[in-house]
């Protein structure tokens, strides 16, 4: 099997903000 | 869904914090009035504007901003120029996350060694690979040149801080297979481990510091 990338990890300051971001995110926040 | 393709979500951190961070998550459109309304929308959301929508030396129509979250985004245009109206809200053909890296030649080597296949290979300025073809690509290009694409510098960064690349495996042999083939081409900070549900994480390290973890959850695959 090879390597693929299935997931991305962001780290942030404050996951409540990034949340509110990417509950727009469809597929990526502003749309 | 990132791109209906690969998952994005986030975790807290205190490594997280402003300036250039190694890489970038790109979104693109078919249309610069695309950009344009997406860099719209970015701002109104609450992004910081790093570059305003703007034709770039080659053409390319693009913009760059800050998310909220402190997350480096680009957006792009597929065409030069506009084609029609823009479509409303503007859905990104594409996403893509952009690796700064020490040397995008070196750089690739080691993820073929992996088992991914280059789709555009521009030797040691830029390469890509199709996650999922249409929908999804992962690029490598140099921390600078990535930086001023970005309107930042690379200077004093240490670059990786706060990002995760995660390989979901089918198996708990498939995660040892990964992460031994990993430590074979040079990654660093291999590893192994049983986590408390059964399932087996590896992780590793690339050279330019991107940490991977390689999962195989416990329980039958959905």
């Amino acid at each position: 099997m090879g390597l693929a990338l299935h997931s991305i990890i962001v780290g942030v300051r404050d996951t409540g903000v990034a949340a509110a971001s990417t509950s727009r995110c469809s597929p990526v926040p502003w749309t | 869904m990132f791109s209906g393709a690969v998952d994005l979500t986030f975790e807290e951190t205190d490594a997280a914090r402003d300036g250039f961070r190694g890489f970038a998550l790109a979104a693109i459109v078919r249309q610069p009035a695309e950009v344009k309304a997406l860099h719209v929308a970015a701002l109104d959301g609450g992004a910081a504007e790093v570059k305003a929508p703007k034709k770039q030396l080659f053409g390319e129509f693009t913009a760059t901003c800050t998310s909220p979250d402190g997350v480096p985004w680009k957006l792009a245009a597929e065409s030069k120029k506009d084609k029609g109206p823009a479509s409303v809200p503007p859905q990104p053909t594409e996403t893509a996350l952009y690796l700064g890296v020490a040397s995008p030649k070196a750089s690739a080597g080691f993820y073929t060694q992996l088992g991914m296949t280059t789709e555009h290979d521009y030797g040691d300025t830029f390469t890509d690979f199709a996650i999922a073809p249409g929908r999804h690509r992962l690029g490598l290009l140099t921390r600078a040149a990535l930086a001023k694409d970005l309107g930042t510098s690379d200077a004093g960064a240490d670059g990786t801080a706060g990002l995760w690349l995660v390989h979901v495996a089918d198996s708990p042999q498939d995660v040892d297979e990964l992460v031994s083939r990993a430590a074979g081409a040079g990654a660093t900070d291999t590893g192994t481990e049983v986590d408390d549900l059964g399932g087996r994480t590896g992780t590793f390290t690339d050279a330019d510091g991107y940490r991977w973890r390689v999962i195989c959850r416990a329980g039958p695959k959905p």
